[in-house]
């Protein structure tokens, strides 16, 4: 009985492990033109993989602006633009439909600051990637966890 | 506390601006834009220059995307775009000289020729371009930028112009001996027609006579195109400045006259024809087609005015024509009589076997036995 019911329970465990690939949410940086109804289409021409709604995030910045740099890291997207006075990290939750947004101000000493000459790009290695961004001639790296520190670790 | 220190440093880094190396993802970008500008070296600049960077800190390439990827497809395309260039460039130098035109003497017969020969030398140019873009793919973006690349435009230049104008020189001497032979083939056709129309005029002339002279009239029309054909052959092509003095002389030669009179004798010749049948119709309009292109060419080089008008009226003289109508077979009727004709047959056919049948009993046939 006692090895029946134990048969049971690993047969039951084995049933509810989850079965995983390797899949690794990435991309490289991609210039976006923001639309008339504040959106931007993640990807070029028919090749695209969503649709980021981002008026909220331009309603909070206040530069006029056409298109928006965009980086994918480890499922997050990282957002900015020229004369944007944050980095925008958006996080995508679980129902497929939303996502939630943060703003990392990389210049704390100066609330008035605006960023100017930005790029964005993944560095480290497979294991550890960062977002590396680029700003008025400094650089900063934003790690897996969305954490900004001055190397990628 | 921790995070007042993380911070502090952070702060100490981002107010110290420094010179970084160039990004990855922008070489990448400026690669693929000098080769939608069909520039391949410095796309091919731009891509070593990323590889390098990324030899040197492979963390600029965390999951080998652009090294795997990105980079070796840009690479490929310039690649495949400097072997396209340079065997255009060489396509180019070697047509340019090696097209030498053998000297043939100052004839009509040389023009056709060397018009023949221009017109081949220029498709087996315009192949040979062909093969080559064919040879290596390009990606279409890529493509779309190296159709616009000078080289390719040259190549156009001379398949389009560069060839006829080789021949100016030989054309340019040729010009006269053409037009003074036309000339004089034009006159004595004239003078044909004037003695045709005295001729129809007087009651004395006999219809053998007429009918030489027309002979002949047709034979000096022949000629008289002929040699118009040698000249559109001479102006074939884009009218570039090299054919200036062909043109020049041309005009001052009273080309237009002859032309004109040459569609003005083939409205006379049209409106002569009583009837004609579809094969017939279809030779003149075959010459009428002719002729609207020789002006078209003789109007663009500004040899002769356009004889639009004139032309109008030969069309619509061609059209007046009446065209004899072949008698159509009766299909329907030659289907009803083969019908009858068979039906008759196994009538004939039935009626022959029964007869036989009543004549002659079959083999095994036993009379009945009577005691």
């Amino acid at each position: 009985m006692k090895k029946a019911l134990m048969l049971i329970v690993l047969v039951l465990m084995a049933g509810c492990s989850k079965q995983l690939v390797r899949f690794d949410q990435y991309s490289v940086a991609m210039n976006l033109k923001v639309e008339a109804d504040s959106s931007i289409y993640l990807g070029d021409g028919d090749k695209f993989n969503g649709v980021l709604f981002i008026g909220p995030i331009l309603k909070k910045e206040t530069a006029p602006i056409t298109s928006v740099k965009v980086i994918q890291n480890y499922g997050r997207y990282y957002l900015c633009a020229e004369d944007f006075r944050n980095l925008w990290m958006i996080q995508p939750t679980t129902d497929g439909a939303s996502g939630k947004y943060k703003a990392i101000d990389v210049t704390p000493e100066d609330k008035s600051d605006t960023l100017k000459n930005i790029s964005l790009a993944r560095y480290g290695d497979e294991e550890r990637t960062c977002v590396r961004f680029r700003f008025n001639g400094k650089e900063i790296f934003i790690n897996q966890k969305g954490g900004l520190n001055e190397e990628c670790k | 506390m921790k995070s007042v220190n993380r911070w502090a440093t952070l702060l100490l880094v981002l107010l110290a601006p420094v010179l970084y190396a160039q990004d990855i993802q922008d070489l990448y970008e400026q690669a693929k834009a000098a080769l939608r500008s069909a520039d391949y070296q410095s796309s091919l600049d731009k891509v070593a220059a990323a590889k390098a960077e990324i030899s040197n800190d492979p963390k600029l390439d965390p999951n080998g995307v652009f090294m795997k990827r990105l980079l070796p497809e840009v690479e490929t395309n310039g690649q495949n775009m400097a072997a396209i260039m340079l065997a255009l460039d060489e396509l180019y130098d070697s047509s340019q000289s090696g097209l030498t035109f053998p000297d043939l003497g100052l004839s009509q017969e040389a023009v056709t020729t060397y018009y023949s020969q221009a017109r081949d030398a220029s498709e087996e140019l315009q192949r040979k371009r062909d093969e080559i873009l064919a040879s290596r793919e390009l990606a279409p973006e890529y493509k779309a930028a190296l159709l616009k690349a000078p080289v390719l435009t040259r190549i156009e230049k001379l398949a389009s112009t560069g060839i006829m104008e080789k021949l100016t020189g030989k054309f340019s001497q040729m010009v006269g001996v053409l037009t003074d032979s036309l000339a004089a083939v034009d006159n004595r056709f004239r003078m044909a027609e004037a003695r045709l129309t005295k001729m129809q005029k007087s009651a004395a002339a006999s219809k053998q006579e007429i009918e030489k002279i027309k002979s002949d009239m047709a034979k000096l029309n022949a000629e008289r195109l002929s040699y118009i054909n040698t000249i559109s052959e001479m102006l074939a092509g884009e009218a570039s400045p090299e054919m200036e003095p062909i043109r020049v002389a041309l005009s001052e030669n009273q080309v237009d006259d002859v032309f004109r009179g040459v569609i003005e004798s083939e409205i006379r010749r049209v409106k002569g024809i009583a009837i004609v049948d579809s094969a017939g119709y279809k030779e003149l309009m075959k010459d009428y087609d002719r002729i609207r292109n020789y002006n078209r060419i003789f109007a663009k080089n500004n040899v002769a005015p356009d004889q639009a008008a004139l032309l109008a009226s030969y069309e619509a003289a061609i059209k007046a024509v009446p065209i004899e109508v072949p008698k159509r077979t009766n299909w329907t009727m030659l289907y009803i009589l083969g019908g009858v004709l068979i039906l008759l047959l196994l009538v004939g056919l039935f009626r022959l076997s029964s007869s036989n049948k009543r004549k002659s009993p079959p083999a095994s046939y036993q009379p009945p036995y009577q005691p």
